[in-house]
């Protein structure tokens, strides 16, 4: 073949070394110096029109190889190059001789996983690509592929690069460059040219900054959005460029709606062009985002801007006041990140409080120690600000060594608030625990020493027990950041026994029968740093009393190296939550171990093991699919670890002459059996007689366009569906071509039941890692539900009354109502080719229809689920499927 | 001695017990009609006999009757002598003896012992001589028949009909009864209501008399009133005390039951011809209503339930992000005056903070106006996510409630208001429409002719009892302006319910708005509402029963109409002491009453 000279040429350099110096040489965050690597690779790579020799590798060792290099500009014919085309890549950000390796090393190992990762992946493809064990289009495809988990990384290269990062870069950049000008005389032309861009650039820049002074609410909108990805944005902010733009930010705030939409262009602009394979995603976002577009065309023909509430931090206002004292309340046009809304103090508090059945007697335990003067009176204005008045303040004081800590508590004079000095350092469990054996109310209420309760927290947990007589009682809560706003709240769900093996989810505000927390013995020392999540294990084991109040009710202040700002803070912690839960599976009498969650560093999920040789009757409706129940059998047999089982194939009454064949084919193999059942689709029905005809303990209902990605799926389902108090058990269904979610738990939404995370990349984590750890969900999806064959039939089987949708939801309906919970195994992936067998459901009208009508017989059967999901939360936006904010 | 009532009473007794005996007037005093107006028997008799215009032909018999009685020198009339100057009159397949005996019977059933004298008169019999002197064209069996029906012994009567002989011209009945009891007149007391008749003639005959008042004396020149309207207003003359139209008893038994009795009647008649499921009682209008219909089967009435619910509720549970920039109209209306948290407070949103609220210029100090509003809207806007969590939470307990009624879709559907523009129905149907394919008919007491309301009227179906078709406008505008006092007339016990609350057992809680500002509020009012529209509607299902006449419902209803004629020639110090009836234009800065939503002081929203 004859070999095609491209007019652009790519020369790769070693990604690390590029970003380490980067980074270590000129300040820059790591994260960004990756995405320039990666710029450098994707762009270039729409120009090169061959392999391999278009793609040339830069000696890691070299100095000196350095050739001619626009990274800003856009493809142009370099000076005195042997080709006479543009020579691209990512040699030239600097010389590799200007730091030191070890450091270059170090300074890669703290770009986050996904980032890491895909940077690795990239430049093997790309070796391989000039190795020319690599064509050119599978090239694309796989640098479009490893580029996939910087996906839900999204929002903070958006935050990231925009203005202020971008503004800082580009001035060292443009350095960089500027010595490259006068140290290469080679260079020259191409330098020039790229100054004067940057010049361009950075004076388009400088003019947003100059003329805008309000960007604060867009960034903190993706900043909200971003805090749900979790730990990956705490890095992003711990580290130090975020510090240095949070002035820059500040500076922003006075920016118009028109420049923040031009400089929104402008990221969008620059990050659409780093991700072209992203493009199909984002079609189907904007033909989703198209009602409420409509929407607001109709707002704005009503006149109406929307508006928002937002808090502005005001630290001296009222020294020792609480948060939202701290600050001011303005209602400004556009959107605003979540913000705390402090209610109103009703005028017939004493009237509703005199008619409470039970005014429970509150204890809030305060464990201090060098507790910050200013935080302590913050925190005691809050207590001193409750709505409900029958309560005390047990202060203990593990023994501070700060002076201004010891005086301060030493001059509290209030017969509320009780002051405990200890001679020892206690450790916080040892001190909590003086304070709930010194308290005398009915109800011990868990308060850290820099944190605040709402104002009304008290009232609505005594509202909340004068109703339902819990012994614990949590709510949901959100955090004061460093400048004082309010930032990332947590909404939970109703009580999750399975979410809580995962993660410490109950946290704040958390309210517990004194009497009980007496029995159990209080905290315990040896798992101090997750001595609370220890104790709810311990305590939920001993109540199904618990009810969950779906409103802000605590304020957990953000401190530098605390819990609340990153898990990974405190490694004694993530070990403690660990053993804390290896703990209660030996109190529970239940045989599993803890294992870590890769893509989540410091969290685990607990895999239980099977309980005896249990038979699996996996269940498959097909009907003139042949091929593809084939490759659902074949990765079935070929996959799983665990041998003892059943495939019941039932035939919905095939005519294909090659699925007959398949199908006959499949009955010889000694665990398959094949069921006809020739009647009209029914799923229901089909299930039903599967189960029939099944001889297993667990029965596994698969949907026949499925693959089996994970070889210890039946052991990682069973494990969970062999719980007592566990019913459904479903995976993490990808989609084959994007290995996007596809189901990853059932969210009972307002608009109806629907996947949780669907198309979010399968690594993200999702609001509160719910993408990634075992947690309750409202249903599971039928496309591969386990469940143990005596609470199938405890509960009546499928529902034939619902042929085609929803069947699965209401199954799970019925097992959430019989007290069952319902568990997703994110460790658990299968390939879900989605409706390949049937069609999609909303494909037409008709089709349309009988789906709604079949909804609505679901919530006529099961009212009290209608716009209802316990294990989502009411402050959500109705319809998100992310988890967003309303 | 136990006798009448009030001074009347005392005087009576005091007369009764000087005198050696007593007599007693017949109509009007020791018996009553259950008729408004005596000539109203006219009217029964033609719907008996299925004459049109019976009444004008029985008046103008009796004219020709008093004419050849005069050309004769007879000095009264009989019943025969009536009824022998019909032919002619009445159409020739009605035979004059049926006529004269359907009178007959039905004077007998519609008199009734006067409560109030009922117990004196037997104490009375017990120790002295007692007889009945009546001028009257019925005969003496009649009165016999009417003591003996009644339980009562027989006594001496003497009528004008059978003596040839009144008390009304020269007294000459007395006469003849002194003398046909054998006592001189002297020792005799009579009572009677016609101050000439039993007055100034029993004196002018040596009698010592005593007026009794009637209670019920039809206003001289009143304008001839409906049959049902006759019967509805003459059940007040069967209680042993009279209702005080000026009570909360008295409003309930002499305007709100008839109100609610005929509105009832009338409901059950539309929903069979409509062929209705399922009725919905929405409250608090339909409280009253539902627990009527629950004492007494009602023809022609569905399946049906008293709905907690409101335009607040149902507008609300209609909201959600598409249409939340419509709504802010509906949540504004009708907010000047209010202070910026009452509008959260009236749909059931927990308010900010008044710190906040001060913060961003909405503190508790700002009266809305119009220069507030848009910042009103503005708040409104930034407060949507709290605002819509409030409409999803309604949605869903109106889901609850409905599906545990076992409303399923394609049912036809009907709900029951007071009135007026048909603005609940229309957001229940909007909120139906997000929940499921039902239809929905709206049965109103009332319909005002509006533009908004005919425009509403175009494209739901709405029936209403009182609208354009059946009352001229006059009395329409009448009731739509006095339409507070209507509806407490309706009320329920219970404050407004403006939402839902459901439980994860799908248990639906109302949520209730008590209103703000000092007013008492009108539970207690409207329980003793309560106590007089049950009373009245024992009495009147029970007169019906007697009179073998069912009354059109809407001539029924239209009894409310005393009410309102008469709170606007003397008012009405019950009415005008309640405050803050209305929970959503009730505000901590206004005290209002009925008085308030009248035209010249305030519109409703």
């Amino acid at each position: 073949m004859a070999r095609t000279e491209s007019r652009t040429k790519l020369v790769i350099s070693d990604p690390d070394e590029t970003v380490g110096s980067l980074v270590a040489s000129h300040g820059m965050v790591p994260t960004m110096a990756a995405l320039l690597w990666l710029r450098q690779v994707v762009e270039p790579l729409g120009s090169i029109e061959d392999l391999p020799h278009n793609v040339v590798l830069q000696d890691r060792t070299s100095a000196t190889g350095r050739p001619a290099v626009d990274w800003a500009a856009r493809p142009g014919p370099p000076r005195g190059h042997a080709n006479a085309g543009t020579v691209a890549g990512t040699g030239a950000f600097v010389a590799p001789s200007s730091c030191d390796q070890k450091v270059r090393d170090d300074v890669c190992k703290q770009l986050p996983p996904p980032w890491g990762d895909a940077l690795a992946r990239v430049y093997a493809a790309l070796r391989a690509a000039a190795a020319g064990k690599l064509g050119l289009d599978e090239l694309r495809q796989c640098i479009s592929e490893c580029c996939q988990p910087l996906l839900f990384a999204e929002p903070a290269i958006a935050q990231g690069i925009d203005f202020n990062g971008l503004i800082h870069q580009l001035s060292h950049v443009q350095s960089i460059l500027a010595a490259g000008v006068q140290n290469t005389s080679q260079a020259q032309q191409p330098f020039d040219r790229l100054l004067e861009k940057n010049h361009v650039l950075q004076r388009q820049c400088e003019e947003a900054v100059a003329t805008a002074n309000n960007l604060t609410a867009e960034l903190a909108r993706v900043r909200a959005a971003y805090f749900a990805q979790g730990r990956d944005f705490e890095a992003l902010k711990a580290s130090a460029a975020w510090r240095v733009m949070e002035r820059i930010r500040r500076l922003l705030s006075g920016f118009s709606q028109g420049h923040r939409n031009l400089l929104r262009r402008m990221a969008k602009a620059i990050w659409w062009a780093v991700t072209p394979h992203r493009m199909p995603a984002r079609i189907r976002f904007l033909k989703r985002r198209r009602a409420p577009s409509a929407f607001m065309r109709d707002a704005t023909a009503w006149g109406m801007r929307p508006m928002a509430l937002r808090f502005v931090p005001e630290p001296d206002k009222r020294p020792g006041g609480t948060a939202t004292e701290s600050g001011s309340y303005l209602l400004a046009e556009g959107h605003a990140p979540y913000v705390y809304i402090p209610q109103r103090l009703p005028d017939d508090l004493e009237q509703v409080i005199a008619g409470f059945s039970r005014r429970p007697f509150f204890s809030l335990v305060v464990p201090a120690y060098n507790t910050p003067v200013e935080l302590l009176q913050r925190l005691l204005a809050s207590v001193r600000q409750q709505w409900y008045p029958h309560w005390q303040l047990v202060l203990v004081d593990d023994n501070s060594p700060a002076e201004a800590t010891r005086d301060a508590l030493s001059h509290l004079v209030d017969p509320r608030i009780k002051v405990i000095r200890l001679d020892s350092n206690r450790g916080i469990s040892g001190a909590t625990n003086v304070a709930i054996e010194q308290a005398e109310g009915d109800y011990v209420v868990f308060l850290d020493h820099d944190d605040e309760l709402t104002t009304d927290c008290l009232f609505e947990l005594a509202r909340c027990i004068d109703v339902c007589d819990p012994d614990f009682v949590y709510s949901d809560e959100d955090k004061i950041d460093t400048d004082g706003s309010f930032t990332q709240p947590f909404f939970k769900p109703d009580w999750s026994p399975d979410t809580m093996m995962s993660t410490m989810f109950t946290c704040h505000v958390s309210c517990v029968r004194r009497a009980l927390a007496l029995e159990l013995g209080g905290l315990r020392s040896e798992y101090d740093g997750s001595q609370d999540w220890d104790f709810i294990l311990r305590l939920t084991e001993r109540t199904d009393r618990i009810v969950h109040i779906p409103k802000v009710l605590y304020h957990w202040r953000i401190i530098p190296a605390s819990v609340s700002s990153d898990l990974a803070a405190k490694p004694y912690a993530v070990d403690a939550g660990r053993r804390a839960r290896e703990d209660a599976l030996r109190r529970r009498g239940l045989s599993g171990e803890l294992r870590p969650v890769p893509q989540i560093p410091g969290y685990y999920r607990t895999h239980y093991h099977l309980r005896g040789q249990p038979l699996f009757s996996i269940v498959i409706p097909s009907k003139n699919n042949g091929t593809v129940l084939r490759a659902c059998v074949d990765s079935i047999i070929g996959k799983s670890d665990y041998r003892h089982f059943e495939i019941i194939a039932i035939d919905n009454g095939s005519t294909d002459r090659a699925t007959l064949a398949i199908l006959e084919e499949l009955g010889r193999h000694p665990q398959v059996r094949v069921v006809r059942h020739d009647m009209p689709f029914n799923y229901s029905e089909i299930n039903n007689v599967g189960v029939q005809h099944a001889g297993g303990d667990i029965m596994v209902f698969l949907n026949d366009d499925t693959e089996v990605l994970t070889g210890e799926w039946l052991q990682c389902l069973g494990g969970y569906a062999q719980l007592a108090h566990v019913g459904a058990v479903g995976a993490k269904l990808l989609y084959p071509e994007t290995l996007q979610v596809q189901h990853s738990g059932i969210v009972n939404l307002a608009n109806g039941p629907g996947h949780a995370f669907q198309h979010a990349h399968k690594d993200a984590p999702g609001y509160f890692a719910r993408n990634l750890l075992e947690c309750d969900w409202i249903g599971v999806t039928g496309a591969c539900m386990m469940l143990e064959r005596a609470k199938l039939e405890l509960v009546g089987g499928f529902d034939e009354s619902l042929p085609v949708a929803y069947n699965d939801v209401e199954l799970c309906f019925r097992l959430v109502e019989r007290g069952y919970y319902n568990v997703v195994c994110p460790a658990v992936e299968l390939l879900h080719h989605e409706s390949l067998s049937r069609g999609l459901d909303a494909i037409d009208d008709a089709k349309r229809m009988r789906l709604e009508r079949e909804k609505l017989r679901l919530y006529q059967k099961h009212s009290r689920f209608y716009m209802f999901d316990p294990f989502h939360n009411p402050n959500f936006a109705p319809n998100d499927i992310h988890f967003g904010l309303s | 001695m136990s006798v009448g009532e009030g001074r009347v009473g005392e005087e009576l007794a005091e007369a009764i017990e000087r005198a050696k005996a007593v007599s007693f007037d017949f109509f009007d005093t020791l018996f009553v009609r259950m008729v408004n107006d005596p000539r109203d028997v006219f009217d029964l008799v033609g719907v008996r006999l299925g004459v049109a215009g019976f009444r004008e032909i029985r008046e103008k018999a009796q004219s020709e009757a008093f004419r050849r009685m005069v050309k004769a020198s007879r000095k009264e009339i009989t019943l025969d002598d009536i009824y022998a100057c019909m032919p002619g009159l009445l159409a020739a397949h009605v035979r004059v003896d049926d006529a004269r005996e359907a009178e007959l019977q039905l004077e007998l059933a519609l008199t009734v012992p006067n409560p109030r004298l009922l117990e004196c008169f037997r104490d009375v019999l017990r120790c002295k001589p007692v007889m009945v002197i009546s001028d009257m064209y019925l005969p003496q069996r009649f009165f016999e028949a009417a003591l003996e029906k009644h339980g009562l012994p027989a006594v001496p009567i003497f009528v004008s009909a059978e003596c040839n002989a009144t008390k009304r011209d020269s007294g000459e009945l007395f006469d003849i009864a002194a003398h046909g009891l054998g006592l001189p007149a002297a020792d005799i007391l009579h009572v009677g209501d016609n101050p000439v008749s039993d007055v100034v003639r029993a004196r002018e005959r040596g009698f010592m008399a005593l007026h009794y008042l009637n209670p019920f004396e039809p206003e001289v020149g009143a304008s001839v009133l409906p049959m049902g309207t006759s019967i509805a207003r003459s059940i007040a003359k069967l209680c042993p005390v009279v209702p005080d139209a000026s009570t909360f008893y008295g409003i309930g038994f002499r305007h709100g039951g008839p109100a609610v009795v005929g509105f009832l009647e009338w409901i059950g008649e539309q929903a069979r011809k409509d062929g209705i499921d399922f009725l919905l009682f929405i409250s608090r209008d339909g409280y009253v209503l539902e627990r009527m219909a629950h004492r007494k089967a009602v023809e022609g009435l569905p399946k049906h339930a008293y709905f907690p619910g409101s335009r607040v509720a149902f507008g609300l549970a209609a909201t959600d992000a598409t249409n939340f920039d419509q709504q802010v109209g509906f949540m504004l209306a009708g907010s000047h005056g209010l202070a910026p948290v009452e509008v959260l407070e009236r749909i059931g949103v927990a308010a900010p903070s008044n710190e906040l609220m001060r913060e961003i210029g909405l503190g508790d100090e700002v009266s809305i106006d119009d220069a507030t509003l848009p910042r009103m809207r503005e708040f409104l806007s930034a407060y949507r996510a709290e605002i819509l969590k409030c409409c999803r939470r309604n949605r869903r307990g109106l889901f609850n409630l409905l599906c545990g009624l076992g409303i399923r879709p394609g049912m036809r559907l009907a709900m029951v208001d007071v009135g007026w523009n048909g603005t609940t129905q229309e957001t229940l149907q909007n909120a139906l429409a997000k929940l499921f394919n039902v239809s929905l008919t709206g049965y109103y007491l009332c319909l005002i002719d509006s533009p908004v309301c005919r425009a509403r009227r175009g494209v739901m179906d709405m029936r209403a009892m009182f609208d354009g078709s059946s009352l001229d406008s006059k009395r329409l505008r009448q009731l739509y302006n006095h339409r507070v006092s209507i509806e407490l007339l309706f009320s329920a016990p219970h404050h407004a319910v403006i939402g839902y609350e459901t439980g994860s057992n799908g248990t639906v809680a109302p949520v209730e708005d008590p209103g703000r500002g000092s007013g008492e509020g009108a539970t207690k009012a409207v329980l003793e509402i309560q106590r007089g529209m049950s009373d009245f509607e024992a009495l009147y299902h029970k007169a019906c029963v007697d009179i073998g006449h069912k009354p059109n419902a809407m001539e029924v209803a239209l009894q409310v109409f005393e009410l309102i004629d008469s709170y606007e020639r003397v008012g009405n110090p019950a009415l005008d002491g309640i405050g803050n009836f209305d929970a959503w234009g009730s505000s901590r800065k206004l005290n209002l009453t009925a008085r308030s939503y009248m035209p010249s002081t305030r519109h409703g929203p």
